[in-house]
């Protein structure tokens, strides 16, 4: 089983992950956690629920927007797409993550 | 549905959709449902912690927005512009002291400006008004009021003025039932002098034809100010009788605020002056003459006609010989004496508002370019460019509110700091007032200097390449921001170094005049005025100087003033010591008449005077107490008239005579004393004792010595005074410090007005040069960190900091005090003692200006040479 992060003690992971999911279309909340657990291999392991405050807070400072539609099992969803603000805002901090990550990388790798 | 009702309903559906899909899946994977319920509530969390914290984010956009819905657009850009404010606390203080003191002083300054030099004379059609002068070619005397025969000759000659009227002056005691008796100062006023000045009274009538032609009985009118200091401003006083000199005088009349400006001396009441041209004459000359031109009648015109008629007298009348007439308009007279020193201070004041300007420019533009970076990506993200135009003005214009309260708080302190230290002559006029226009006028310095201000960082904005200022940092965007601090620096420090030269010029000056050893002293003496009237003190000049009441007086006078506690010395005399008084003819025994040998100056004092002055004796010998007017005439002379009269040093035991009365013995030679102030060489002087030339008109003064404070002792001088006559009115109380203090007043002011001026340029010198060398440290902190990593001297970085942010103020300060040199010739009425190309004050100013700036380098400097290297490679 491969290591795992707590979630929390990243300050705004959960929130870059988000946005990172919506990137490529509108989604909602389930297919939101669904795609987000596949593309961090189940790393980031949390409790399911706290993906609807993170999504409400999002969609408050303008970086989500929202709207119901229909599932693809044909019930009504909350649908999550990407603003402007969002996408400057997802590049941005994927930048700023690149970094860090390079840098814990480097501090980390042996030689 | 609406409101949070509805936001509940849809997080709850949101919330169930998420798990029942949950269960559907794990369904799907083989667990059974009641198993995958509980699985899908574990892997979910704590449903109702994370419906509570739904709501409470949907809760708080809903406030957000509904906020933003009911605040109007600039509402929101005022409140953000204020945030903004906060944030940059500093550097709003900075600009709100900085633009409200510069604002201030210029409103202050201007103000002044408008009470002496634009405001109105308070007469209809004031360039109509002129004075006809006399002047004195033997003895060089300017402006001299003319004998009341001229007067009437030039009345019935001149055909330049459509009127031409007279009046003189005089003192007098004023007793109103129920009060202590009041010094008066009278003017004594044909009754065509109201139809000349045009102007009616506020109250009752001027003093009528036959008031002025002596019938009726005696009338006073009282000009503005006495009728608000002494009654109040009752205009219950038409028809009260007062005493005046011990003549029941019924007040007729109150002349209106300002009126009494063009007498051009102050004035309490006026009373009818009834000379007559039968009764005229050509001496004393104490009638000041003054008209209206006639239609189409220049000034210039004017005076040609005068100088003719001037010329014309001279043929005619021998005591005219050498005496000229000009005309010269009241406007111009009144004015002129405060307009030199006001447009220095309003030329110095223009220079601060400048240099506040420069500071605050350069204030904000660094705000800008450290804004340039923000302002960009907020572009890039598609912030409304005109939104954040807004903004910024919505910023600069609470900046410059700020600072426009400030200003007039500044503008209104410097101006009660000028009623107590300013010349009187600001005061002519009626003096500055903080006024509407000069208001407005400070608002739109501010207002411009708002959009000015506010416009830069957009347009900085818009002239960005967003990539750039993305890509590398703010600076280097801002480029040209720097070089324009730079400039603004070596304008500053031309600017302060000027002002300092021009400060330390004048406090040199104010040092030179306070040291001038004025041949007598000053400290502990105490001296007050009051006037004999001559109601009850007669003066037959027949029998002078037998003139028992006046001798009486002065005898009692000096012995219970004598008798006070704490009285060292006292005397009696016409003029106290730094009051030039009147100059006499005199003639030498034995020598013919010599009209070219001018007039010396005449002290009439008692022998007290020498010890209450300090005054030492050269030669010979002092008045005695009991030298009186049966024992032979005696006098004293200064050293300069000994010197300029008896070359030959033969002084002592010669005689002169002067008012026609028999020769007096010279038996003393006294020191100069200075009477004209610090600046004048003591004229030639005689010294006469009232014992035996007793007091015939004029005011009189005691002058006392005292062992304390010279105040404390005033009203017991004063009690003394009044045990002798009851009915004096006693003014003008005041220490011989203060009179000469006082005498000083326009060199004072102007070097307090000009070191303030100094000081604060000073300042802002050196607040712009701290803020460009900061701002130079923090762009090359990179390079500091990188030099430092490779070993460069720490001590080494910290001077070349100091260096580089002297050599702009060098070159301000090689142009300031070129500039300086220049235009000290501008100063140079106002200098005493000090030379405007003298090195000394340009060395001062350098030396001062180059102190400051290697103190406001040395921070940075300090900050460069602490750099941390690691912490500039982790800044990128």
């Amino acid at each position: 089983m491969s290591p795992r992060v707590d979630a929390s003690s990243l300050y705004g992971t959960l929130n870059l992950l988000v946005l990172r999911a919506v990137a490529d279309g509108p989604l909602h909340g389930l297919a939101i956690a669904r795609r987000i657990a596949a593309e961090s291999d189940d790393v980031l392991q949390v409790e399911e629920g706290a993906l609807y405050p993170a999504l409400h807070r999002l969609e408050g400072d303008g970086l989500l927007s929202a709207e119901w539609g229909t599932s693809e099992n044909n019930r009504r969803a909350r649908f999550y797409r990407l603003t402007d603000a969002g996408t400057a805002r997802l590049e941005a901090e994927s930048a700023r993550w690149r970094a860090h990550a390079r840098a814990v990388g480097r501090l980390l790798s042996p030689g | 549905m609406t409101g949070p009702h509805r936001f509940d309903r849809e997080i709850d559906e949101e919330l169930r959709f998420h798990l029942e899909g949950l269960v559907d899946e794990l369904v799907a994977d083989g667990w059974d449902r009641e198993a995958a319920q509980t699985e899908a509530s574990r892997r979910f969390g704590d449903v109702d912690r994370f419906r509570a914290a739904c709501r409470l984010e949907r809760r708080r956009t809903a406030r957000r927005t509904k906020r933003r819905g009911t605040m109007t657009t600039w509402w929101v850009d005022l409140r953000i512009g204020a945030k903004e404010l906060v944030r940059d606390r500093g550097l709003a203080v900075l600009v709100v002291s900085v633009l409200g003191l510069g604002v201030g002083f210029a409103t202050a300054l201007f103000s002044a400006v408008d009470g002496a030099l634009l405001r109105d004379l308070p007469y209809p059609a004031p360039h109509g008004l002129a004075y006809v002068w006399q002047n004195d070619r033997a003895t060089g005397t300017e402006r001299e009021p003319a004998g009341s025969a001229d007067f009437f000759d030039f009345r019935e000659r001149s055909r330049s003025f459509a009127e031409l009227t007279m009046w003189s002056f005089g003192q007098g005691n004023l007793i109103r039932e129920g009060a202590d008796p009041v010094h008066v100062r009278l003017a004594r006023v044909r009754a065509d002098v109201d139809d000349v000045l045009g102007v009616s009274p506020a109250l009752g009538r001027f003093v009528s034809m036959d008031e002025a032609a002596g019938a009726g009985s005696p009338v006073t009118v009282l000009t503005w100010d006495f009728w608000q200091a002494a009654f109040d401003g009752d205009p219950g006083v038409l028809g009260r009788v007062v005493t005046l000199d011990g003549v029941g005088t019924e007040i007729v009349g109150v002349m209106p605020d300002g009126w009494a400006a063009a007498l051009t001396q102050p004035a309490d009441a006026l009373v009818p002056l009834t000379v007559r041209a039968t009764e005229a004459n050509r001496s004393p000359h104490a009638y000041l003459v003054a008209g209206r031109l006639a239609d189409g009648v220049s000034l210039e015109g004017a005076r040609g006609e005068l100088t003719d008629i001037a010329a014309q007298l001279e043929a005619e009348v021998p005591e005219n010989a050498n005496r000229g007439a000009f005309v010269e308009s009241v406007d111009e007279f009144l004015r002129g004496d405060s307009r030199g020193v006001l447009l220095a201070l309003l030329g110095a004041v223009g220079l601060l508002l400048l240099l506040a300007c420069l500071n605050v420019a350069n204030l904000l533009v660094a705000r800008s370019i450290r804004r340039t970076r923000e302002t960009a990506v907020h572009t890039a993200l598609g912030a409304d460019v005109a939104r954040t135009a807004r903004r910024n003005l919505a910023g600069t214009g609470l900046l410059m509110a700020g600072a426009a309260v400030v200003a007039v708080a500044v503008a209104s302190a410097a101006l009660r700091v000028m009623e107590t230290l300013a010349p009187d002559t600001l005061y002519v006029l009626g003096g500055p007032r903080l006024n509407l226009p000069v208001l407005v006028f400070a608002l739109a310095v501010c207002g411009l200097l708002a959009l000015a201000f506010g416009a830069v960082p957009t347009l900085g904005a818009r002239r960005l390449d967003v990539q750039r200022a993305l890509g590398h940092g703010a600076d280097d965007a801002g480029w040209r921001g720097v070089a324009l601090r730079r400039g603004l620096v070596v304008a500053q420090a031309a600017l302060a170094s000027a002002l300092l030269v021009a400060a330390l010029l004048l406090t040199s000056t104010v040092r030179n005049l306070t040291g001038v050893d004025l041949g007598f002293r000053t400290d502990r003496v105490l001296h007050m005025t009051f006037t004999l009237p001559t109601t009850r003190y007669p003066v037959d000049f027949a029998v002078y100087p037998r003139l028992p009441e006046r001798l009486t007086f002065v005898g009692e006078a000096l012995r219970r003033i004598g008798e006070v506690p704490g009285v060292e010395a006292v005397a009696l005399t016409t003029n106290h010591s730094l009051d030039p008084g009147f100059t006499n003819s005199i003639s030498i025994e034995g020598r013919p008449p010599d009209p070219q040998r001018g007039e010396p100056t005449t002290r009439m004092i008692t022998p007290g005077y020498f010890e209450v002055a300090g005054l030492r004796l050269l030669d010979g010998r002092l008045f005695r107490d009991d030298e009186g007017v049966d024992a032979p005439g005696v006098v004293l002379l200064n050293r300069t008239a000994a010197e300029a009269y008896f070359p030959d040093g033969d002084a002592l035991g010669a005689r002169i005579g002067f008012w026609g009365q028999g020769y007096r013995e010279i038996v003393g030679i006294v020191d100069d004393e200075r009477v004209a102030g610090a600046r004048e060489a003591a004229p030639p002087a005689f010294y006469t004792s009232l014992l035996q030339t007793p007091p015939a008109n004029g005011p009189l003064r005691i002058m006392v010595r005292t062992r304390g404070e010279p105040l404390n002792l005033a009203d017991a001088v004063r009690r003394a005074l009044w045990s002798v006559d009851p009915a004096l009115a006693i003014r003008d109380v005041a220490t011989m410090d203060a009179t000469r203090a006082a005498q000083l007043r326009r060199e004072r002011f102007t070097a307090l007005v000009l070191q303030v001026f100094a000081g604060m340029a000073g300042m802002l010198a050196a607040l712009g040069l701290y803020g460009v060398a900061s701002h130079a440290v923090a762009r090359r902190a990179r390079e500091l960190g990188v030099r430092i990593a490779l070993g460069a001297d720490r001590r080494g970085l910290a001077w070349m900091v100091v260096r580089q942010g002297l050599a702009p103020v060098a070159f301000g300060l090689a142009m300031g005090l070129l500039a300086a040199r220049l235009s000290a010739s501008a100063l140079e009425g106002l200098l005493f003692g000090v030379d405007p190309g003298a090195p000394l004050p340009y060395l001062g100013a350098a030396g001062l200006l180059l102190a400051a700036s290697v103190a406001a380098t040395l921070l940075p400097a300090r900050r460069a040479a602490s750099v941390e290297p690691a912490a500039f490679l982790r800044d990128e």
